[in-house]
């Protein structure tokens, strides 16, 4: 059974209001489960607002979309904010760190209204941390970190409630091309154990790893082709 | 599926309630500012308010001492002496138990520029001592009678035996009108709880009064009456001002609740002036907490993108806002708790004065009394919540999607 | 009056009552025009935020009103030691005819934000939210509730003065004071009194383990109205424990068979005996009949889990409180009747 399912999915923002943009136009979509996903497209192409449909972090404005069973197309925010704690797990474009906190802080923030206490929540950083070679910089306040860095605690803190679907908005896009393949080996070995993953570049490097199973350009707001990627 | 954790309410609160405190510590230099005018404002209510409460707990005490009905002669206006003889005139009336003598008057002593209080009671009116603080010195009090006539035996106050330099010794003299000497002798002290009845007091017998003040025989200062029942005093004030015209009549209950209405009307319209205080800030706080900067509203994005609830964000801004209104709300408390305790209600003791009157010094004792905080609780803490409401909510709906 | 620093703290409670209610005005009117559930229309969208605030409001309401309605007790405690004849705080409500009506409209206030919050929970644990729309006509009612309720403490305070001669319980209640035509509850007797409280006491206990015991029930009619009949009860059995109270039960926490007052009972003199009084007394008779505002709800999308799961867990709270109210009513005149006499 499809993880994601998307049917006719459109999106505008500020609906109703005069500065209304159409960002998203009828998407169809179906991601698998265990499947990784690359959509690229050009720059305002709508590839973050899809993403964050996924993710549950804003509503569609028309059509179907189902997450792991559940409809998430009309739903108050406050259930879809339950849902994106339970199945996803998101990677902002700009890392989206707070630069005040330490990185351990950072990475146990959405443990934090689940009422987890710090000793669990540490207990369940420390393989994320030692995972992705963190350790040493657990309480490096998060502004004092490299873009390397940044990118892997930003994984770590979104696979920290070890959510099924990993949605990765650009991960590379400020890294350069070594950095670039180790990320994305990062996140072939998380394809590896099963996670689902979808993610959205215009770095042909992203589009040409073998590990992605498809391709998904988007254009205007349209899906414009479907190829099978390196995978 | 479920949920991979379960949500524990109650480490919920802790956690939010730990990150709202992360986050205030941050930024110290704001919230610093809002909590030490929010401080001031809870001190200057605080402070009034205990104030007040010393000042009527001292009155009831003393008041509590007071007879029931408490008759005087007038005279043009002025009180002068009343006749022994009315007494029986009083004594008559049904449900009077007591009708008891009293002479008293300020004694000055120019050597140390002190007035004593000088209580010529009889033996038989000296009333047991009731509770510890509030009355005369049962037992003692026992000493000072020579039945009905002279004894030359006194009680005196510690301050009092300070203040004339006794130390130990028993014998002391003080002057007649005519500067001739009486001899007195100082059997007891009043015991230190009693003290603020008693601190300037010298208790003697009625026969020792009339004799240092040369009253002559057969005239009092007043008439203490007392009544069986309580609920009589007042229908037994009305029958004495018709039996003995030209007097004075005051129940305990008058004075009492004349002393409330004056102090509730000067404390609240020092309220009022600590209201519109109290207004200023709330505008301040107002601006302090809708003023969100773009750091702060980013903040609220990424939280809220990693699955913290609009509820989780509005209980973390109220937090913030629970933590410098109780913190303010303590620290201002204590503040006047030892205002008034160490310096005495100092800055408010003015507004209070007319009070001072009847004892022209006290101290103040601030005492801890639930439904004091809880009325200056509502009158500061309740007002700066509602201010904040509204802004802790626009910052916790803060689109999820402006971060991305 | 106003100038007392009670009456102050009230007007401040009562302002800070008005601006949230009044606040929570503004987005019901809004919600009642432009609800759209589903859309993601910008307007849509700020609208689903406002019943946030909305309900933030209303909570911070619940909790001013539960607090002011314990400070208007304490304040006519403190009024009575100024005004001439009261001598509790009985007669500071009676001194003019704003005190009572007040006090009342505090306590409708109170069950009414409860209520709503009841339902406000309710709403939000569907997907649907199907009781938006309904909950913001309630507000619109609960609105002009807690204005009358302000205005009534002002007018209360206002006509306050130190001059006028009121009464007191002990005239009030007295027995054989009827001459005065002031005996407000004289007619009833106290056996009548007492079997009608332990007996729907009894009654709402029995009735309350049936409803809680009972199956999840297909929506029907029957099934709701025995929830509304509860819910009834339970209302119909505070009021009636108010009368018991002052009438029967104070006097033997007084140990004084002529002082009947409601109010003394929160004194420290006796031991505060009026707090968890009141409070499991309120407990009971709220949890209780809020069971019936999640059984009117149950038929609606989404809702059925949720308000089955509510009212089970306002039942058992109401089966568990009641007893111990009525344990701590009886106490006082239990311990006298056995011990035969004064604690
Ligand atoms: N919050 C918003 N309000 C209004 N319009 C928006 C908003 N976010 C995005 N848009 C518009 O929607 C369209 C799609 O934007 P989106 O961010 O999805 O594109 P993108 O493919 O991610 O671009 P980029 O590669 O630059 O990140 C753009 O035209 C953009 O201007
Ligand atoms: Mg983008």
């Amino acid at each position: 059974m499809a993880l994601v399912e998307l049917a006719g999915v459109g999106k505008s923002y500020n609906r109703g209001a005069a500065n209304e943009v159409v960002a998203l136009r009828r998407i169809d979509l179906q991601v698998a489960a265990g499947e990784m996903l690359c959509i690229q497209g050009p720059s305002g192409s709508g590839k973050s607002t899809l993403l964050a449909i996924i993710a549950c972090i804003l509503p569609p404005s028309c059509g179907r979309a189902v997450l792991a069973g559940h409809k998430i197309a009309r739903l108050p925010e406050h259930f879809r904010t339950r849902y994106r704690r339970q199945y996803v797990g998101f990677v902002f474009q700009n890392f989206a760190l707070i630069d005040h906190l330490s990185l351990l802080e950072n990475i146990t923030l959405p443990l934090l209204p689940l009422g987890l206490p710090p000793r669990r929540r540490e207990e369940l950083a420390e393989p994320l941390l030692h995972r992705f070679a963190l350790d040493h910089r657990r309480s490096f306040p998060a502004g004092r970190l490299s873009g390397g860095e940044l990118q892997r605690a930003a994984i770590a803190r979104a696979l920290i409630n070890d959510p099924p679907l990993l949605v990765a908005d650009e991960p590379t896009a400020h890294l350069d091309s070594r950095l670039t393949g180790t990320v994305l080996d990062l996140l072939a070995g998380l394809k590896r154990e099963g996670k689902t993953l979808i993610l959205s570049s215009h770095d042909p490097l992203v589009s040409g790893h073998p590990a992605i199973d498809r391709v998904v350009t988007v254009r205007d707001g349209m899906i414009v082709n479907i190829a099978a990627g390196g995978g | 599926m479920q949920p991979m954790h379960p949500i524990h309410s109650f480490g919920r609160i802790q956690n939010i309630l730990d990150y709202a405190l992360s986050g205030l510590r941050r930024k110290l230099l704001k919230n610093g500012t809002v909590f030490a005018v929010f401080a001031l404002v809870v001190f200057l209510f605080a402070s009034f308010q205990l104030t007040n409460r010393a000042l009527g707990e001292l009155a009831g005490r003393i008041l509590a001492a007071a007879p029931d009905i408490t008759v005087q002669q007038l005279q043009a206006g002025r009180q002068v002496g009343i006749a022994s003889d009315s007494r029986q005139v009083l004594q008559a009336i049904f449900g009077v138990r007591r009708v008891d003598e009293r002479i008293w008057g300020y004694y000055f002593e120019p050597t140390s520029g002190a007035n004593y209080t000088v209580v010529g009671l009889a033996a038989s009116a000296i009333p047991a001592s009731t509770s510890k603080e509030n009355s005369w010195p049962g037992p003692e009090a026992a000493a000072i009678a020579g039945g009905d006539g002279s004894s030359g035996r006194v009680l005196l106050s510690p301050g009092v035996r300070r203040h004339m330099g006794l130390g130990e010794r028993q014998f002391f003299s003080l002057y007649r009108p005519d500067l001739s000497l009486v001899t007195f002798e100082a059997v007891a002290d009043f015991p230190p709880e009693s003290d603020l009845v008693t601190a300037d007091t010298i208790l003697m017998s009625l026969a020792d009064a009339r004799d240092l003040f040369a009253i002559p025989a057969g005239e009092v200062t007043d008439l203490l009456v007392t009544v069986g029942n309580p609920r009589e005093i007042d229908t037994i004030a009305g029958k004495i001002r018709e039996l003995l015209p030209g007097v004075r009549v005051v129940t305990r209950n008058q004075i009492l609740k004349s002393y409330e209405v004056v102090f509730g009307w000067r404390s609240g319209l020092g309220n009022l002036l600590l209201l519109t205080a109290l207004v200023t800030f709330t505008i301040l706080a107002w601006d302090k907490a809708t003023g969100l900067s773009a750091e702060d509203l980013r903040e609220m994005a990424i939280l809220k993108v990693l699955g913290w609830q609009t509820a989780d964000l509005i209980l973390l801004r109220l937090f913030e806002s629970v933590l410098v209104a109780g913190g303010a709300f303590a620290g201002g408390y204590l503040l006047a708790w030892c205002h008034l305790l160490y310096a005495d209600g100092l800055l408010f003791r003015p507004i209070f004065l007319g009070w001072s009157v009847l004892r022209p010094t006290f101290p103040l004792v601030p005492s801890l009394a639930g439904t004091d905080l809880l009325a200056v609780l509502a009158i500061s803490v309740f007002p700066y919540l509602c201010a904040t409401a509204v802004p802790a909510w626009r910052a916790a709906v803060v689109p999820a999607d402006s971060v991305l | 009056m106003l100038l007392n620093p009670w009456a102050i703290v009230l007007l401040v409670t009562a302002g800070g009552s008005l601006f949230l209610v009044g606040g929570s005005l503004r987005t019901a009117v809004r919600v009642l025009r432009h609800w759209q559930p589903g859309s993601d229309s910008a307007r849509q969208i700020d609208l689903e935020n406002q019943t946030w605030l909305a309900a933030l409001l209303v909570e911070y309401g619940l909790i001013l009103q539960l607090v002011s309605l314990f400070l208007l007790l304490l304040a006519a405690d403190n009024f009575s030691r100024v005004l001439v004849g009261a001598m509790c705080a009985t007669g500071a409500f009676l001194a003019n005819p704003y005190g009572i009506p007040a006090l009342f409209m505090k306590m409708a206030g109170l069950f009414f934000s409860g209520y709503w919050l009841v339902a406000h929970r309710l709403d939000l644990s569907s997907e649907h939210l199907p009781l938006t729309r309904a909950k913001f006509v309630a507000l619109l009612l609960l609105a002009p509730l807690v204005a009358v309720d302000s205005g009534l403490t002002a007018a209360y305070l206002l006509n306050l003065s130190p001059e006028i001669i009121t009464s007191c319980c002990g005239v009030l209640f007295a027995p054989g004071g009827a001459a005065d035509g002031y005996n407000l509850l004289e007619p009833m007797a106290a056996p009548l009194l007492l079997s009608l409280f332990y007996g729907l006491g009894g009654l709402l206990f029995a009735v309350g383990l049936f409803l809680f015991r009972r199956p999840p029930q297909p929506p029907g009619r029957g099934s709701l109205l025995a929830d509304i009949a509860f819910a009834c009860g339970q209302l119909l059995f505070f009021s009636l424990s108010l009368v018991v109270i002052t009438v029967v039960i104070s006097p033997y926490v007084y140990a004084m068979p002529n002082h009947r007052c409601p109010f003394d009972l929160l004194a420290g003199e006796y031991g505060h005996i009026g707090y968890p009084l009141y409070l499991s007394l309120l407990a009971t008779c709220f949890a209780g009949s809020s069971a019936a505002v999640a059984a009117v709800c149950r038929h609606l999308p989404g809702l059925a889990g949720p308000a089955f799961r509510y009212r089970r867990a306002a039942l058992r709270f109401s089966l568990v409180m009641l007893p111990l109210f009525l344990l701590i009513a009886s106490w006082s005149p239990a311990f006298y009747l056995l011990a035969g006499g004064e604690r």
